[in-house]
């Protein structure tokens, strides 16, 4: 041992690190290539895509999240809707089915803590009739994450198509209290739709536990979803005592201050309103709900360009809309953020988060009444397919 | 030519043959002036690797392996064996090893295991490089420029985000406190708080070595910027840095006075002078940017939901360790963990961390990783022990000593309550730097 001096250990670490860093250099370049799949998928260059995931899957064959992203490529030219019970695929969407659903196994082989790749892989299984080991997968998403409300509305879609309605329910109650602005997406629109009832029914148990859990402590969490809650009922004296409250509280909530500007329009008190959106946008300038009501208050203000411009960007931020499960994984994972939707099917997101589209567009085609593809955008909201063909509204 | 040149190369010609003589055979010392100077080039290189960081740990790690070859080669001199501190942060590298190999999700753990290893590279070669006081002050005005800089980025942030704060018509300082300096600029990775707290017992040592040169006219120059880094800290309206600050300032001036580095009487003015300073800076920083100081004497909500989200999130932790009591769950990966944890009755929030820097490795390396850790710490307690009570140890290298041993203690205070200290190589890094200068050996 007496031989081994600092400087002897310091030169066996150095080449022993030297020849670590080269392991990490390829890890490196994996991680460029994911940043490239990115930029791909945002412009929607599916075929570069599929190859820049592919080289990162070969540089680091151990990342379960490099194979999630493959499956994720594979997926993008499936339907959005599964088709009606009995019903079969092509053979080429079906080859396309099964090569994403390996890349789900194989991710989940490595790494069985993603709810993200569980989620997935039980839509790819439930397209390919395996339903029993699809409704294993959305339990195990709900069970990794239950605080993300989208695994309880997906297994929640997944129960009402198979009849359970009770545990259905359940799904929605949970999902509506975790993010109560699902009352804003056209999920729930065609719900309440179809059974007005049962969707009167889901608020109101959502509502009367998110009353019992704020009787057991002062929480402005609490407080802003159920003044959300109150704002669906049309309490809207109720709903600006709570928002108001949670704000005062809480001021760096942007759905806060949305939720309070939606109260202070419908009492017509434009100025505070205006305040209200302001103050949403501020805090987070990605949410499209308070650009939309700033173009529609301009339009009527008859300030055409604003409004036009407020009305774009609100159609532009809702096309772009990343759901919770983005940031989660970002703040999961490291390294690059994710900028891109990860949920299949692919509409999802948009037909479960409030959809501003369609009012945009109509506000656009009523400002420009002869520009065609604002008038045939106006339903862009009410045309997204529900993911299940047994939910569509008849 | 002219007279005076012909004369002053006759003088130098002069001055040279001595030299020339003995020159056929470089003396050792000769031999040991040119590893000094190399080893003082790469010193002064470190910091420099150390801003490298920001950008790429795998770059760093190349250049790192490169830098550290170089100053051990370059030692001739060097034959002290490696001390017990050296085993105890090599055996943390180490245990990276079998830490990766059993890991639920390894390739989670990847990205720390580069950052241990950046770390500890760097801490062999300030082991290797750094023996002199000069070379130690050398580094120690290096990073407080670095603080110092990064302290201009925070400052200049914070006012840009609190007038468009106040613009948008908000108020309340402390609920915004997070998006008030973070995100930094781009370039500036690594926790914000962590990364500045840790250059401020470097800027602080320089000061007290020149107090304790008795050149107080440089001490008062060299204070402005332990004064910046002091303003900047309190600025965001964290509580945890803030009494990070104050058990930096309590555990400096306790231990100069144990040591007596400083008379007992002089420590406590010291002591006194630099938490005035403090307060004036926070009073000063409340009139500019009305609701600092409220941060620290209120208690606010968004401040009561912090520490309740904390203490159940430490409980989900503890629920966690349970899986892998022995090897951890592997780094990186608690946060997978910790979804599945949550109550659905809870309004916390997604959970990415522990927020506590000894969760943390209790619930990723295990109850083994956790020992490793802590015997780190302890033997560089040891060091810094054995360095105070040696009478022919300078009274400079105690004062630089107590100013590192309190800078560690701080950073770790406030990694109670938060988990970034193994997240980027840059705070790693400067940890990792002060443990080897408190092993560095110097006598006076």
């Amino acid at each position: 041992m007496k031989h081994l001096t600092l400087s002897r250990l310091a030169i066996v670490l150095a080449l022993a690190a030297g020849v670590a860093s080269l392991t990490f250099g390829d890890y490196d370049r994996a991680e460029a290539k994911l940043s490239t799949f990115y930029a791909q998928v945002e412009k929607a260059d599916f075929i570069d895509a599929r190859k820049s995931i592919g080289e990162a899957v070969r540089l680091w064959p151990s990342n379960g999240r490099y194979y999630s992203w493959r499956g994720y490529a594979a997926s993008q030219e499936l339907p959005s809707q599964c088709p009606a019970r009995g019903a079969s695929l092509d053979a080429k969407t079906l080859d396309e089915v099964r090569q994403a659903a390996a890349d789900y196994r194989r991710a989940l082989e490595l790494n069985g803590r993603d709810a993200v790749a569980h989620h997935n892989l039980a839509w790819l299984n439930h397209l390919l009739g395996k339903d029993q080991e699809a409704r294993r997968e959305w339990e195990q998403a709900v069970a990794i994450d239950p605080g993300t409300a989208i695994y309880h509305l997906s297994l929640g879609f997944f129960l009402e198509e198979t009849g359970d309605s009770d545990g259905a329910k359940r799904q929605y109650i949970a999902a509506v209290e975790l993010t109560p602005v699902i009352l804003d997406s056209p999920f729930f629109a065609r719900f309440r739709g179809r059974f007005p009832g049962w969707a009167e029914g889901v608020v109101q148990e959502a509502t009367a536990d998110t009353e019992g859990r704020l009787k057991a402590g002062d929480d402005p969490i609490l407080k802003a979803r159920l003044g959300k809650l109150c704002l669906y009922f049309g309490d809207l004296q109720r709903a600006r005592e709570l928002l108001e409250s949670a704000a005062k509280d809480l001021p760096n909530l942007p759905m806060v201050w949305f939720n309070l500007g939606e109260v202070r329009r419908l009492q017509e008190n434009r100025e505070e309103a205006w305040a209200c959106y302001q103050k949403a946008e501020f805090l987070d300038a990605s949410l499209a709900g308070p650009t939309l009501r700033m173009g529609e208050m301009y339009r009527q203000a008859g300030q055409p360009t604003p409004a036009v411009e407020c009305l774009r960007s609100a159609a532009q931020k809702w096309a772009h809309v990343k759901p919770v499960t983005a940031g989660h994984n970002t703040r999961l994972y490291g390294g690059v953020p994710q900028p891109i939707d990860d949920l299949l099917p692919t509409t999802l997101v948009w037909f479960t988060t409030g959809c501003q589209a369609s009012e945009a567009y109509t506000a656009l085609a009523r400002l420009f009444p002869d520009n065609k593809l604002y008038a045939s955008r106006s339903a862009t909201c009410e045309s997204l397919p529900a993911p299940h063909s047994g939910m569509r509204s008849e | 030519m002219s007279r005076r040149l012909a004369e002053r190369i006759e003088l130098q010609s002069k001055r040279l043959q001595p030299q020339q003589k003995a020159g056929a055979q470089p003396s050792p010392g000769h031999l040991h002036d040119k590893g000094s100077t190399a080893r003082s080039l790469i010193l002064a290189g470190l910091p420099v690797l150390a801003a490298v960081a920001y950008y790429s740990t795998a770059a760093v790690l190349i250049l790192l392996a490169g830098v550290l070859f170089l100053a051990a080669a370059f030692s001739p001199a060097a034959k002290a064996l490696p001390r017990p501190l050296d085993w105890g942060v090599l055996m943390v590298l180490l245990y990276e090893i079998p830490s990766l190999w059993l890991s639920r999700f390894p390739a989670n753990g990847v990205a720390s295991a580069r950052i241990v290893c950046a770390a500890v590279l760097f801490y062999f070669a300030f082991r290797v490089a750094s023996s002199m006081l000069e070379k130690m002050l050398l580094v120690s005005v290096l990073v407080g420029i670095g603080g110092l800089a990064l302290t201009w980025i925070a400052v200049t942030r914070f006012d840009g985000q609190f007038h468009a704060m106040q613009t948008a018509g908000f108020s309340n300082v402390v609920a915004f406190r997070a998006r008030l300096i973070v995100p930094g600029p781009r370039w500036v990775l690594g926790e914000w708080f962590t990364l500045v707290l840790s250059t401020l017992p470097f800027a602080f040592a320089v000061t007290v070595w020149c107090w304790l040169e008795r050149r107080r006219a440089f001490a008062a120059v060299a204070a402005v910027v332990p004064i910046f880094i002091i303003a900047a800290l309190l600025l965001p309206c964290s509580r945890a840095v803030f009494w990070s600050i104050v058990v930096f300032v309590v555990a400096a001036a306790g231990m100069s006075a144990a040591y007596r580095v400083f008379r007992g009487k002089t420590t406590v003015l010291l002591a006194t002078v630099v938490l005035a300073v403090a307060g004036a800076v926070l009073l000063t920083e409340n009139a500019i940017y009305p609701g600092v100081a409220g941060a620290y004497l209120l208690r606010q909500s968004s401040q009561v939901r912090s520490t309740e989200g904390r203490l159940t999130i430490w409980k989900r932790s503890a629920e966690i360790f349970k899986l892998a009591p022995v090897w951890g769950v592997g780094s990186g990966n608690t946060p997978l963990f910790l979804a599945s944890s949550a109550d659905q009755e809870e309004t916390t929030g997604f959970a990415s961390r522990t927020y506590s820097l000894p969760l943390q490795v209790l619930t990723e390396k295990g109850a083994i990783g956790a020992a490793l850790y802590l015997s780190v710490l302890i033997l560089a307690g040891w060091e810094a022990h054995r360095k105070l009570r040696n009478p022919k140890i300078s009274p400079q290298m105690k004062g630089l000593t107590c100013c590192l041993v309190a800078g560690v203690a701080a950073v770790l205070f406030r990694e109670l309550t938060y988990s970034s200290l193994l997240e980027h190589a840059a705070t790693a890094m400067l940890f990792t730097m002060s443990l080897a200068l408190l092993a560095a050996g110097e006598t006076a």
